[in-house]
């Protein structure tokens, strides 16, 4: 056996190792702060939902479908925890004000709950995206499938109150960023009752709080596209396909690919149904072998025959980069 | 030909030349993949935080991986990454079927498992000479030894590999 033997073997030991991208994480811990976080005014009044219903939210937890750098399992994977992914629910800027959009994080805790929590007290991969809740907002909670009711732990009563420059809207969108995300770990739509020192507290950001709160209805309260892949600055060779979910005219998602200029390189529609809640839409495979590497943006958008009207579409972007 | 890069550009374009080749060589030092990727990650962040000083793609390379590797050996001492992969050990002598998938799986775990096997600095002197394929100046350098001290490791380490290997490397299905 010699040296040349010997490197094949190291090569060959790791080939299959093909790790997740974390460039956005990297690039997340390499900015300044966003702080202090700001209060943008939106003029959104939410509708109060009174209603609890038993339909299964669209949560995928699938992140990485198609070719290019994925989980799929490995020789080393033996030494490695799972991972799975949750749903967090940030605040984006649409054509109806602010609005909630879901992005996907991954997790190798076992604690879904927990995980997703978290991900609402840190900055979304987005920079589009913000959040309303501080880094200690939260210490757990906990899904009681059973009695059909979601705990949340707050860490203590400093949110009681609104904070100056937070509108109402805010607060409740804000609450409503919990109950969605607490909803999507849940698998169910359940009613979410915070509490402080396991004791029910009756405001949070200023508003009641006393019961279990529902979630208002999606079209009140999400934005009407979003994208689940590709995730933020994943990395792509030769095709990726994109999905998420809208609420479109006619279930039509326009999509581009623009290219670091903002020239747009690719243009499709993707197609999902309508009703009166968002609903799956995918574009499966696009071919970008053709394009140079680089860095290019992914827009999905709500299908606006208006012309603008309305305010125009909605839209949702991601970076990625083509090797 | 002076070129100079601002941090975050800096940062990407290292990433996308060097993220997947550090996490595999980090892979061969740990074993663990997730703690691999952990490890790789902080490595960017600190060459991002000190490009100010290095203001050079190939100094920030060797400096990537220099940080890998130090860190990979004090993830190491954390013992849990250990003991947490001894704990997924599949129970000796389960006898999968042999065809060639298992194969190529058995062989990669082999070669993991020998690497495992030999002392640190032994592992860490193979993994950038026959994985990164650097020569015995840069492996000096990237671990803070002597060449001299590079020969004897690199040498003791191949030898006790070949001999962990034996079996794999005579199958020549490579």
């Amino acid at each position: 056996m010699d040296d040349r033997q010997l490197g094949q073997l190291f090569h060959d030991a790791v080939e299959d190792v093909e790790p997740t991208d974390r460039l956005m994480a990297i690039r997340q811990q390499t900015r300044p702060r966003r702080s202090p976080r700001r209060y943008v005014v939106g003029g959104l009044v939410l509708a109060t939902a009174a209603a609890v219903t038993g339909i299964a939210i669209a949560a995928r937890p699938s992140t990485d479908p198609g070719p290019g750098p994925s989980q799929h399992p490995t020789a080393t994977d033996s030494g490695t925890d799972p991972t799975s992914a949750v749903a967090a629910y940030y605040i984006g800027e649409t054509p109806q004000g602010d609005r909630l959009f879901r992005e996907f994080h991954q997790t190798k805790s076992q604690d879904t709950l927990a995980s997703a929590l978290r991900s609402l007290t840190t900055d979304a991969f987005d920079p589009d995206y913000r959040t309303f809740w501080p880094d200690d907002a939260f210490t757990g909670g906990w899904i009681d499938y059973p009695r059909g009711l979601a705990t949340v732990l707050l860490n203590d009563a400093s949110l009681h109150d609104r904070p100056a420059g937070m509108t109402d809207a805010q607060a409740r969108l804000a609450i409503q960023q919990v109950v969605y995300t607490v909803q999507a770990a849940a698998q169910q739509r359940i009613p979410v009752q915070f509490q402080v020192e396991g004791k029910p507290i009756d405001q949070v950001y200023g508003l009641p709080t006393s019961e279990p709160l529902t979630n208002a209805p999606e079209l009140d309260v999400l934005a009407l596209v979003s994208i689940s892949n590709p995730t933020e600055g994943r990395t792509v060779e030769g095709s990726f396909s994109a999905d998420g979910v809208a609420s479109s005219f006619e279930g039509t998602v326009p999509w581009e690919l623009r290219d670091a200029d903002g020239e747009v390189v690719r243009r499709d529609s993707a197609q999902g149904t309508m009703e009166d809640h968002l609903t799956p839409w995918e574009t499966g495979p696009i071919d970008v072998s053709d394009l140079p590497p680089g860095t290019y943006t992914f827009v999905a958008m709500t299908d606006d025959p208006s012309g603008g009207e309305g305010g125009g579409p909605t839209t949702d972007t991601r970076t990625i980069v083509i090797e | 030909m002076e070129v100079t890069l601002d941090a975050d550009t800096a940062l990407e374009q290292l990433y996308a030349a060097h993220w997947r080749r550090l996490v595999r060589l980090a892979v061969l030092l740990l074993r663990d993949q997730g703690v691999a990727e952990e490890v790789v990650q902080d490595a960017f962040v600190a060459m991002h935080g000190r490009w100010s000083s290095l203001r050079d793609p190939d100094k920030a390379a060797a400096y990537l991986r220099q940080t890998v590797v130090n860190r990979s050996r004090s993830a190491l001492r954390h013992r849990g990454v250990v003991e947490r992969y001894v704990a997924r050990q599949p129970a000796p002598g389960n006898a999968e079927a042999a065809d060639g998938p298992s194969l190529v799986a058995d062989r990669r775990t082999a070669v993991l498992d020998a690497l495992r096997a030999l002392p640190t600095r032994q592992r860490e002197v193979l993994a950038l000479r026959y994985y990164l394929e650097l020569s015995e100046i840069e492996i000096a350098d990237a671990l803070g030894i002597s060449r001299g001290s590079v020969k004897a490791h690199a040498s003791r380490g191949s030898a006790a590999l070949r001999a962990l290997l034996t079996d794999h490397l005579d199958e020549g299905n490579l």
